[in-house]
């Protein structure tokens, strides 16, 4: 027993000997940075928790600005004006399919367009960038893209919220600069395999690129989630509208425009109370499922946004 | 000349525009329904912003009256409700084919205007030339001065649709004075009628703790960015006429800029001295109406007086916080000034006919059916019986109750009562009776001869109307009303050319800005502002161009009101 115990104590001692000795400056860097970091992510979570207490309590404690980070007379009466509300679900519904059908289809345009991009041996590559770049500083405006997806008849089709923009010019790029980054020997051993280009891309590369597939699906996602401007000038029929329209409407069902109620301002006070409450209900259940994803996809995150810096 | 030959060929224009004016075979003499005299109804499509209030458009008891009673057949496209004027001018720029109606409710008179010019919507000036317009002749004549037509006029004498209004005498007036009855009380105050007094007032309130909590935490005076909440526009009138968006006036039959007058100078060194004795507090001119609900609603009833429209800006939720507020007739400035900024009820276009209208009379005249009282109470109350009765019928049921006219003191009778319990379901919740008041109306006088029950069958006062927020609002807008500018001061809405509106466009703009900044600067003084020196601050505003403003201002007055 003596020991063992002894024994315990040496390895014990012998592992504080061994670890790297943090110098007295370095602990002074790494308290100031674990210190700036900390009142960094109070700051950023702050309004999140105001948010969310808000919209879990009374309209009259919102309203007085009675919140700060936990809800004052918990109530579900935010919740309840807008899950009432009976295009809710179908917008929900409506949002989920532009978000996961468009996302595909970003993705896989954007991957077929960054590997040739990325093969050094493609002909007139530098125009193709070129003209691929235009794009980016160069576009028609509104009015221009809106005839042009009228005379491809998609005007009040869902094709019109998922096929103008499938791919964004900045998130090919990245993608090719990942791919450049695959070692070319793989290539050449697989060639030398009589492995074909279209093989080559579907085995080899597409497994590779995983990380850039993930941040790129995020960046695409939420760009679809968030799309309001899209369906205001393509869509006309509300069965097909996203839930950022919808929200919007809820919003207004419940605003309160002093100047159109006139004399009649009293009565329709009500309404006004429940306006502030709804915003932060409606931040909520409309961020929520974007923020269930970011943890899924985290760990990509850091490799994926270093792509694009070099 | 010109004019002539560019009337000429407007006309022209419009003539091969309307292929229908021969074919109006089945419509009815004007002033005769149905208009469409065809065995099957017309259908006319109309895009409208579908409100999230309205559960249908089609199945809703408004479009079947309308339907009904001009025998057509309405088939509605939808705009987003949000920023529908924006996806209007989309479709409308991109050349799309539109409906028959375009019914946003606000279109501008300049941009009608270009929509006109881009050949999108038809000019039905002579229509209303043509004795079609029967409700708007009729409306006219009843009330020449609000400017129905005119307001929707273009620079050349073009009209693009039937206009909508809803005279509110409350809005008119918005910028009112709401004084802490339970302070005056506690003070043994009665409420002030010159800004000497009403200075004399703030200070009490600022030093003898009139909410009696030991502590001096008592806000005076607050303002804010809310409707009718400016801090400087009812001060001001006590000085000079000063209105809404440009400032402008009328003096001796031209117009002029309220900020270049004697008074305008004083009102300004009065609200700046109101500032530095710690009257008037700083924030009146960053809070917004959250912030003022915030110190008003807190329960430790700190704040003395609040410029706002309406005493519905404390919410629902506190009743007892807002009656403790009596509203303030307009002071009387120290040269016996005595005036409200007042803003003129003005028609938009709501009902425009687009040249892609195979029945443009048909759908024309629809519209002016719609520009009719019966209109207002359907389009904006609803049914009669349900939201709202007349008095007449009301009494009938109700022998013996004592019914008061809201707005008395502006010398109507009541005649409808409003107030009805059904008013509520159309009002703010998804209802399927009318478009939630955004069809094209004329309120003419009726929602100033809306009443409320005093007394019932039985005698007994009905509890809380005497003291309710609406009555004291509407009492005292009589009296506002009572004082609004007189046509030789009042300037009415105007309509620029596109001309003038591109030579304007930015100096308009820069005006009001700097007029608007340079006051609070001065007034808070904490800044350097050009009105620390008058001759600075005028030669400033001629440099931005106020000039030449004034002079076309003139101009587009003088067409449309004197010539």
């Amino acid at each position: 027993m003596a020991d063992t115990k002894k024994l315990k104590k040496t390895v014990g001692k012998s592992a504080v000997r061994n670890t790297i000795q943090i110098s007295a400056g370095d602990r002074i860097y790494y308290a100031i940075v674990n210190v700036l970091l900390g009142v960094f992510t109070i700051i950023v979570l702050m309004p999140l928790l105001n948010v969310l207490a808000s919209s879990f309590s009374s309209p009259e404690a919102v309203n007085y600005g009675w919140v700060l980070f936990w809800p004052v007379d918990f109530s579900l009466e935010g919740y309840e004006a807008v899950f009432e509300y009976k295009g809710l679900w179908q917008a929900y519904g409506n949002t989920f399919f532009y978000a996961i059908v468009g996302t595909a289809l970003n993705i896989t345009m954007t991957m077929v367009c960054a590997y040739p991009m990325a093969r050094k041996n493609l002909p007139g590559r530098k125009w193709i960038t070129w003209l691929f770049m235009f794009t980016m500083y160069f576009g028609g405006g509104t009015i221009p893209n809106y005839v042009l997806v009228r005379s491809l008849g998609m005007m009040d089709t869902r094709a019109a919220m998922i096929i103008p923009g499938a791919m964004s010019v900045y998130n090919m790029i990245i993608a090719r600069t990942f791919i450049n980054n695959i070692p070319s020997e793989l290539e050449e051993a697989a060639k030398v395999d009589g492995c074909t280009d279209t093989r080559f891309f579907l085995q080899m590369v597409l497994p590779l690129s995983g990380t850039v597939i993930a941040v790129l699906s995020l960046y695409y996602a939420v760009g679809h989630w968030n799309d309001y401007f899209t369906a205001f000038i393509y869509l006309k029929n509300p069965s097909k509208y996203p839930l950022q329209i919808i929200l919007r409407e809820i919003l207004m069902l419940n605003a309160f425009d002093s100047e159109a109620a006139g004399a009649l301002a009293d009565e329709l006070m009500n309404n006004q109370s429940l306006q502030d409450l709804l915003k932060y209900g409606l931040i909520v259940i409309s961020s929520a499922p974007i923020l269930i994803l970011y943890p899924f996809v985290k760990k990509y995150f850091m490799k994926g946004v270093m792509i694009g810096a070099a | 000349m010109r004019k002539v030959t560019s009337l000429f060929l407007a006309l022209l224009l419009v003539l091969a525009l309307t292929p229908a004016f021969a074919e109006s075979a089945n419509l009815s003499e004007p002033g005769v329904l149905p208009i469409w005299t065809g065995d099957e109804p017309y259908t006319l499509t109309v895009l409208i912003p579908q409100r999230p209030e309205v559960a249908d458009y089609k199945d809703n008891d408004l479009t079947r009256w309308i339907e009904s009673s001009c025998n057509v057949n309405l088939e509605f496209e939808y705009l987003p409700s949000d920023d529908a004027n924006q996806k209007l001018a989309i479709m409308i720029n991109s050349g799309d084919k539109l409906p028959d109606i375009i019914c946003t409710g606000n279109i501008s008179v300049s941009d009608a205007y270009n929509y006109g010019q881009a050949g999108a919507l038809l000019d039905v000036s002579d229509y209303y030339k043509n004795g079609l317009a029967v409700n708007a002749d009729k409306a006219v004549a009843q009330h020449p001065d609000w400017n129905l037509i005119t307001n929707i006029t273009c620079f050349d004498g073009s009209i693009y649709g039937v206009p909508r209004i809803q005279v509110s005498p409350s809005n008119e007036t918005k910028y009112k004075l709401w004084i802490n009855q339970t302070w005056l009380d506690k003070l043994d105050m009665e409420l002030p009628t010159t800004t000497e007094e009403f200075k004399e007032m703030l200070i009490r309130f600022r030093d003898e703790d009139p909410n009696g909590n030991g502590e001096k935490d008592e806000l005076p005076l607050l303002g804010s960015s809310s409707w009718g909440g400016s801090p400087v526009k009812f001060l001001t009138n006590a000085f000079v006429h000063e209105g809404d968006g440009d400032m402008l006036m009328l003096k001796d039959g031209h117009v002029t800029a309220s900020y270049i007058q004697d008074g305008w100078f004083e009102a300004v060194d009065y609200i700046k001295d109101l500032v530095a004795e710690g009257l008037l507090l700083p924030e009146s001119f960053t809070y917004g109406r959250p912030d003022i609900v915030a110190a008003a609603a807190d329960g430790k009833n700190r704040v003395g007086c609040l410029f706002d429209s309406s005493l519905g800006f404390l919410g629902s939720a506190s009743v007892e916080t807002r009656l403790q507020y009596t509203c303030c007739d307009p002071l009387t400035g120290p040269e016996g000034v005595r005036t409200v900024a007042y803003a003129q009820s003005t028609t938009t276009i709501a009902w425009a006919v687009t040249t892609y209208c195979q029945q443009p009379e048909l759908a024309f005249r629809v519209g002016d059916f719609l520009f009719s009282e019966e209109s207002f109470l359907f389009g904006r109350f609803g049914i009669e019986g349900k939201q709202w009765i007349t008095v007449e019928d009301y009494l009938k049921d109700h022998p013996g109750a004592e019914i008061k006219a809201s707005y008395a003191s502006l010398g109507y009778e009541p005649k409808y009562l409003f107030d009805f319990p059904g008013v509520e379901e159309v009002f703010g919740k998804v209802q399927n009776v009318n478009w939630f008041d955004k069809s094209p109306y004329y309120s003419g006088d009726i929602e100033n001869e809306g009443g409320y029950i005093y007394k019932d069958e039985n005698g007994n006062l009905v509890t809380g109307y005497e003291n309710s927020g609406a009555v004291r609002q509407n009492l005292a807008t009589g009296v506002y009303q009572s004082l609004k500018p007189d046509a030789k001061t009042y300037c009415p809405t105007l309509n620029f050319s596109a001309a003038e509106i591109e030579e304007l466009g930015e100096i308009r703009n820069n005006l009001k800005t700097f007029v608007n900044q340079q006051r609070t600067l001065y007034v808070l003084g904490q800044e350097a502002s050009f009105l620390d020196d008058k001759d600075a601050f005028l030669a400033e505003l001629n440099n931005i161009g106020l000039e030449r403003f004034l002079e076309l201002a003139d101009v587009a007055y003088q067409r449309q009101y004197v010539d």
